[in-house]
């Protein structure tokens, strides 16, 4: 991706600052960091003993478990030792936008990592601007806090404050708060969307509005369900400022600037679900899906057959994840509060033992399952605030992929239109030479070879655009399935750590219970 | 199993060999070894059903002899119905899911069918052994007939009628069995078990049926970890891009843990879950010992009353007498076997808890560091690799 600018190679180590990186989240631009669920704390990477790397084969050695029945351990290829501080690490740590890097001075020669097929040569003044930075290394971070009820009854909304530190040059100061509604964050995306879809940009979907949750809000329900819901909004809020901004042209984009900058936006009233502006984009969506049915494009570029397909198939798979990981998350809550209420159960029950060591072991696994319930509860919190809602915000990614190739098939049919057209027009002007008013022939000859001039040009840019979007696609592609891989791989390795905590909590607990257990005589 | 040190007596050992199932029956294979005179045999085997340990049951509850003993409480009927539902909702499901999908939930519920098939067996075994461990019980008639007679024993299930009889008969015992209870007894042994076991009784049934729910939770996110496990691989296998390549990675990861979830949850069910749930049969069993003591006790006393007014109206005195006497002498005979029973009830409870919370925590253990080992092995991989 041309943007994407390259840190210094290794040589110059000395001047940046890999220390934070190994914490593990180096690539996922610590959104994570500000989430407010108690978070696992990462285990320090230079303890990871490197022969856990090498216990390979068929699973722990142990002989009493048995997991002999998978065919083949895809982790049998984990054999080789990595070292974190090894040169092999250093394709991660360097790979992309990372804000934990220092600046770099401007002399440095910043090539794009990519090589991207198409030829590179760059017409549009957008592709410029890709290139073009003043030097400025991607360094931004962005945060979404305080969430604080302004106004009452059903026009009270919830505002929050976002944060913009970055020593970009694009930007007027290092650091900036403003307050921002839901709604402006809806208009942004609104007005990103109407400029940068239809040239092929993929641009990151807004979070979801949902009626029933604000209602609930702004009634003034303060129950736990409702903190929830703004938790949980706050942090969808982060997520997409932070991929709108990860994304090279939209970062530079004035609205972009404007929302983090600004201290009064203009209210986007055009967002409202029920307003006309909501009603006519409706439309246009029934519109456009209908159309889709009925454009029927000539696919001469199998990439992108290949790819749509491809989208189709992950957007599958992604919804059905989702609904397991959501699935997931409602069972562990689930488990969560029968687990607390069995330990109530089982602290009365060791209250009537009447023998008193049984007694005293019987209230100690009350005490022990009380502990493992808050721990399911946060394994929750985990599930669904890094796995859950990262699926979801990917499901919605992928709808606006599919929005972007749909955009690219409108443009291939308007240039078609247009061409038919100017055939049309062709055989207008054909039949006129055999026409019999001379008087009037004249006039309508030259007003026909106006408009076939017109159209000429219009095919002819047709053409262009049709090119430019397929070949702003296949770029925005491939950012988008670098980035994707980059996301979850941190995600993932976040959400293992966490599992990985719970685990460790277990072991603990479990240990201190036994010789508890065993002192029944 | 539930029940600890029952298999050291050698001139009697009673164990099901084998069990068979059929339609919507199951037949056990009751195998016998002892050098007892009264069987024919030394070691010898015979097929019985479920009604026929419900009989023998039943027979030792009806017989009066057996009144001061805590009769080991019956097993319960082994239900596969809901297992059977879902293997055929399974069936009719098959033409939507994929060929994979289809055999691993197949497995899946063969597995599970197979484990509530050897929990009912292990629960009708666990009866037969308590009963064999019985300085008494074993004695029983009834008990030999059911471990030797060869041939079908032809005790139809009860039918309506008794059915009914039987369900009236609860009825005056709970009644009857408030009124005896309310008669404070004079001895502080039993005023005192009376107490702890109507609590007891009550609590293990509240834990017996919270564990069950903590069970199925933990069974329904193993479930879940499943799923997720098979999109995974369904992501892995769609093309060769890199980022499959790493669904690929992590498939056998969450496929594993969701075998250790679903096992952490087998092994509570089986240390924690059956444990409370014989317990609370077993206290059951132990209650209506004291409400038949109670009973006991209660006709004494009327035996006392009606002798007393006989004596003073100096009419049928040998006759209440007799009666009294009767009363007296079956009072006795209970409450001196009831209290070692109950003694015996307590130690053979404390052994059981503590056996069950020990291996239950051992295997909590064991399962945790297995969580453990994959998830940091995994970890390495992904952090290790680019």
């Amino acid at each position: 991706m041309a943007a994407e600018m390259e840190p210094p190679p290794l040589g110059n180590a000395g001047e940046t600052d890999f220390r934070e990186l190994e914490d593990g989240e180096d690539l996922f631009v610590s959104t994570v960091t500000t989430l407010e669920y108690p978070e696992p704390s990462s285990p320090e990477p230079a303890s990871l003993p490197a022969e856990d790397i090498s216990i390979n084969s068929n699973g722990p050695k142990q002989k009493d478990v048995s997991f002999d029945d998978d065919p083949e351990d895809l982790f049998a290829e984990a054999t080789e030792e990595v070292s974190l501080d090894s040169p092999e690490r250093e394709p991660i740590l360097s790979d992309g936008p990372s804000p934990a890097i220092t600046p770099v001075t401007p002399t440095t020669m910043l090539t794009p990592r990519m090589d991207l097929g198409a030829a590179d040569m760059f017409e549009r003044s957008l592709d410029e601007i890709e290139e073009d930075n003043n030097g400025d290394t991607f360094d931004i971070h962005i945060a979404v806090s305080d969430p604080e009820k302004v106004g009452d009854g059903m026009n009270a909304y919830m505002g929050y404050k976002v944060t913009t530190k970055t020593s970009m040059t694009i930007f007027n100061k290092n650091e900036t708060t403003v307050r921002r509604r839901f709604s402006d964050f809806l208009g942004l995306h609104s007005k990103l969307a109407s400029k940068y879809l239809h040239i092929g940009y993929i641009v990151p979907p807004a979070p979801e509005k949902s009626i029933v949750g604000m209602t609930k809000v702004k009634v003034g329900k303060e129950d736990l369900s409702s903190a929830e819901f703004v938790e949980k909004r706050r942090s969808a809020l982060e997520r997409y400022l932070m991929r709108t901004v990860k994304h090279p042209v939209l970062l530079k984009d004035p609205d972009v600037i404007m929302f983090l900058e600004s201290s009064e936006l203009p209210r986007a009233v055009s967002t409202q679900a029920l307003s006309g502006a909501g009603i006519l984009r409706m439309v246009n969506k029934a519109a456009d899906a209908v159309n889709k049915m009925t454009i029927k494009m000539n696919e001469s570029d199998a990439w992108f057959e290949e790819k749509h397909q491809q989208f189709e198939n992950l957007d599958l798979q992604l919804r059905k994840l989702h609904a397991s990981v959501e699935s997931l998350v409602c069972h562990r809550k689930e488990l969560s509060v029968n687990t607390a209420s069995f330990a109530k159960s089982a602290a009365m029950l060791g209250n009537s033992e009447d023998h008193t060591a049984l007694s005293r072991a019987l209230s100690q696994l009350a005490e022990v399952e009380e502990k493992i319930d808050r721990l399911h509860q946060d394994q929750a919190y985990a599930d669904f605030y890094l796995f859950s809602e990262l699926l979801g915000d990917y499901v919605r990614l992928i709808t606006a992929v599919k929005s972007v190739f749909d955009q690219r098939m409108k443009t291939w049919s308007k240039w078609q239109d247009t061409q038919l057209l100017l055939q049309k027009k062709r055989e207008s002007e054909a039949k006129l030479q055999f026409a019999n008013k001379p008087d009037k022939l004249q006039q309508a000859k030259d007003e026909i070879k106006e408009e076939i001039e017109e159209l000429e040009g219009k095919v002819e840019q047709g053409e262009k655009d049709f090119e430019l979007i397929s070949k702003t696609i296949r770029k925005e592609v491939s950012r988008f399935e670098k980035e994707r891989v980059k996301d979850f791989k941190a995600v993932i390795i976040k959400y293992l750590e966490s599992l990985v905590q719970t685990q460790q909590q277990l072991i603990k607990y479990w240990e201190a219970f036994l010789p508890e257990a065993k002192a029944i005589a | 199993v539930i029940n600890v040190d029952l298999q050291t007596d050698a001139t009697l050992q009673v164990d099901i060999s084998d069990a068979l199932s059929e339609r919507d029956k199951v037949k056990f294979t009751v195998h016998t070894k002892s050098t007892l005179p009264n069987f024919k045999q030394n070691e010898f085997s015979v097929v019985r059903q479920h009604e026929e340990f419900i009989w023998l049951h039943d027979s030792f509850v009806e017989n009066e002899e057996y009144a001061g003993y805590i009769i080991p409480p019956a097993p319960p009927r082994p239900d596969f119905d809901a297992s059977r539902e879902k293997l055929q909702k399974l069936g009719e499901g098959e033409g939507s899911m994929t060929k994979e999908e289809f055999t691993k939930m197949k497995q899946e519920l063969e597995a599970e069918y197979l484990a509530i098939f050897k929990k009912t067996v292990a629960m009708h075994e666990v009866f037969l052994c308590r009963v064999a461990a019985h300085p008494v019980l074993r004695k029983d008639l009834n008990f030999h007939v059911f471990l030797e007679y060869n041939q079908d024993l032809s005790v139809r299930g009860k039918n309506k009628r008794e059915k009914m009889e039987d369900f009236f008969k609860n009825v005056v015992k709970s009644a009857d069995g408030v009124l005896v209870a309310g008669v404070k007894d004079v001895d502080d042994f039993f005023e005192h078990e009376k107490t702890f076991l109507l609590e007891y009784h009550n609590r293990v049934k509240d834990a017996s049926a919270k564990s069950d729910r903590m069970i199925r939770s933990h069974k329904s996110a193993a479930d879940d970890i499943n799923r997720i496990a098979s999109t995974l691989y369904t992501l892995g296998t769609q093309d060769s891009t890199d980022v499959c390549k790493y669904w690929t990675k992590l498939f056998p990861l969450f496929s594993k843990l969701s075998k250790i979830e679903a096992r952490v949850a087998a092994d509570e069910d089986l240390k924690l879950a059956d444990l409370l749930k014989y317990y609370l049969r077993e206290s059951q069993a132990a209650k209506d010992l004291l409400y038949r003591r109670g009973r006991a006790l209660v006709d004494y006393e009327n035996a006392n009353k009606a002798l007393d007014k006989a004596r003073a109206k100096n009419k049928d005195v040998l006759q209440a007498e007799t009666s009294q006497q009767v009363c007296c002498q079956k009072f006795e005979k209970i409450s001196e076997s009831a209290k070692q029973e109950l003694i015996d009830f307590k130690t053979r409870r404390v052994a059981a808890f503590r056996k069950n919370l020990v291996e239950l925590a051992e295997l909590e253990l064991k399962h945790a560091k297995g969580n453990l080992q994959l998830l940091q092995s995994c970890l390495g991989v992904l952090k290790g690799d680019t």
